[in-house]
């Protein structure tokens, strides 16, 4: 009775066997598995290169954008309190102190006038004055803005004592900004010298000049020794 | 002998229909909670099966399934490969599911990155804006401040070079006074601090003195004496050379 019962169990156990294997079969991994890590690694690979890096690209550009824009901010910011600590009615003044002496047009005329003064009150006398415009400044090695000058020689006669205090006066004192170049003395007898000496006077046309609001800012009242000489020489000149 | 048989015999016969000893395996595998359950059976039957072995046709893996003493498992117990690929497929789905989550955190990341990146530069370029708005009150101090930053330069930029000649011609007075009775007829005086004396004196000693003392002082860097003469009347001379720049200038 069992054997028949064992006969009829085998091809069962046959077939569930099949089964199972056919199962495991099943439970191997199969190229569809891939499928999906695959499309997903392409289509990033696609994205990457079609859309990710050109919009990091782009966002990093906006981040180095954002960066100048915040460096621009801040030095309107620092521009802006530097400004703010400058007295305003002082700033006025001190710049017309300043054209006073390096003005925006200096005339032939008030120029000649002003030295041929001085030299009168010295007891010297006048033996040769001309002046013309010549340019300095400017160039690119200098920082200086070109600016242009009255420029002449001139020729005095007088005592030693006179001639040297009327050189210093105009080179210390003049209430224009000018320079003495070629100094030539020459002793004329009976205590009589002449001096001869090219003398400019500078001045700064005024130019139509566009505000940047970027470039570096440096308060004017850090020379406040040269606002000083300057505030000496028009007091000179308004005597 | 058959008591184990009896038993199952004396189970309900709707039981029985359904479950006969193979029905069990069919239903295990339906239903997977009931797997690890292993279905026993007569120890007779079991040593019939093992007597023989050449009426099943199996292989001697699938003999040791069925045979395994009292009773027997009919599941059989998964090899390590099929295991490993169970875990391989499992992870695998797994990995999908990353890669699929990666890919949209990514795209999600970017994106935003890119965004915000955009934003933050319209909100700053906005914020500059209004400053450069509010810096046009200021436009008048900025240009008035370059003015006098102009003059102060070029006033700078002059004062490299200047000298005061009263000092200058002091200085080298002093000099000729000392070497004795001297008469200067002329004196030239350069912008580079070059300059030419022209002089007369009763002797050539004092003219040699005066070159002496001229060439010994620290603020003539160079004394030539360009012309000397000898006459009834005295001696005349001619002097030229170059003042110390860093002396007179810095003074």
């Amino acid at each position: 009775m069992a054997d028949q019962s064992q006969q009829k169990v085998n091809p069962k156990i046959k077939k569930d066997l099949a089964t199972l294997s056919e199962r495991a079969k099943k439970s191997q991994l199969k190229i569809s598995d891939l499928i999906i890590p695959i499309a997903v690694i392409i289509v990033l690979i696609l994205l990457s290169v079609l859309v990710f890096i050109p919009m990091i690209n782009k966002a990093n550009e906006y981040r180095s954008e954002l960066k100048e824009v915040n460096q621009k901010i801040e030095t309107l910011d620092s521009l802006q309190t530097a400004l703010n600590e400058m007295d305003s009615a002082q700033l006025v003044s001190d710049l017309l102190v300043a054209k006073q002496i390096i003005p925006k047009v200096l005339q032939v005329s008030d120029f000649v006038y002003y030295i041929d003064t001085l030299a009168r009150s010295k007891n010297l006398t006048t033996k040769e004055i001309s002046a013309g415009d010549v340019s300095v400044g400017g160039g690119e090695q200098t920082t200086v803005k070109k600016s242009l000058g009255v420029s002449g020689p001139l020729s005095y006669s007088g005592s030693y004592t006179s001639i040297l205090e009327f050189l210093d006066e105009i080179q210390a004192y003049s209430p224009y900004l000018v320079t003495l170049k070629n100094i030539s003395m020459s002793h004329g007898g009976d205590d009589t010298w002449s001096v001869d000496f090219d003398l400019t006077g500078y001045y700064i046309p005024e130019t139509d000049t566009d505000v940047d609001l970027y470039i570096p800012f440096s308060k004017y009242t850090q020379f406040s020794d040269i606002i000083d000489i300057f505030s000496v020489r028009v007091s000179k000149l308004e005597e | 002998m058959n008591k184990d048989v009896n038993t199952q015999e004396n189970k309900p016969k709707e039981e029985n229909k359904k479950k006969g000893f193979l029905s069990g395996l069919i239903e295990v595998e339906q239903d997977p909670e009931k797997k690890e359950a292993p279905t026993t059976v007569p120890k007779q039957d079991v040593k019939q099966t093992q007597s023989k072995p050449e009426e099943k046709g199996l292989t001697e893996d699938q003999q040791l399934l069925v045979n395994t003493g009292d009773g027997v498992n009919l599941i059989p117990k998964k090899s390590k490969a099929e295991i490993t690929k169970e875990k391989k497929k499992f992870s695998f789905s797994i990995s999908s599911l990353i890669s699929l989550a990666v890919l949209v955190i990514l795209s999600l990341a970017i994106v935003l990155f890119n965004i915000v990146s955009k934003q933050q530069l319209n909100a700053a370029n906005k914020e500059l804006y209004s400053k450069e708005l509010k810096m046009e009150d200021y436009y008048d101090e900025i240009i008035s401040n370059n003015e006098i930053l102009d003059r102060i330069d070029l006033y700078k930029y002059l004062q490299q070079n200047v000298f005061s000649p009263k000092e200058i011609l002091e200085y080298i007075m002093a000099i000729v006074n000392e070497s004795g009775n001297i008469t200067i007829r002329s004196f030239d005086l350069s912008n580079s601090l070059g300059f030419e004396m022209n002089g007369s004196t009763s002797s050539l000693e004092v003219v040699s003195k005066l070159w002496y003392l001229l060439g010994i002082d620290d603020n003539i860097e160079t004394i030539n004496l360009e012309s000397v003469g000898k006459s009834d009347e005295g001696a005349n001379f001619s002097f030229k050379g170059q003042l110390n720049a860093d002396y007179f200038i810095s003074e």
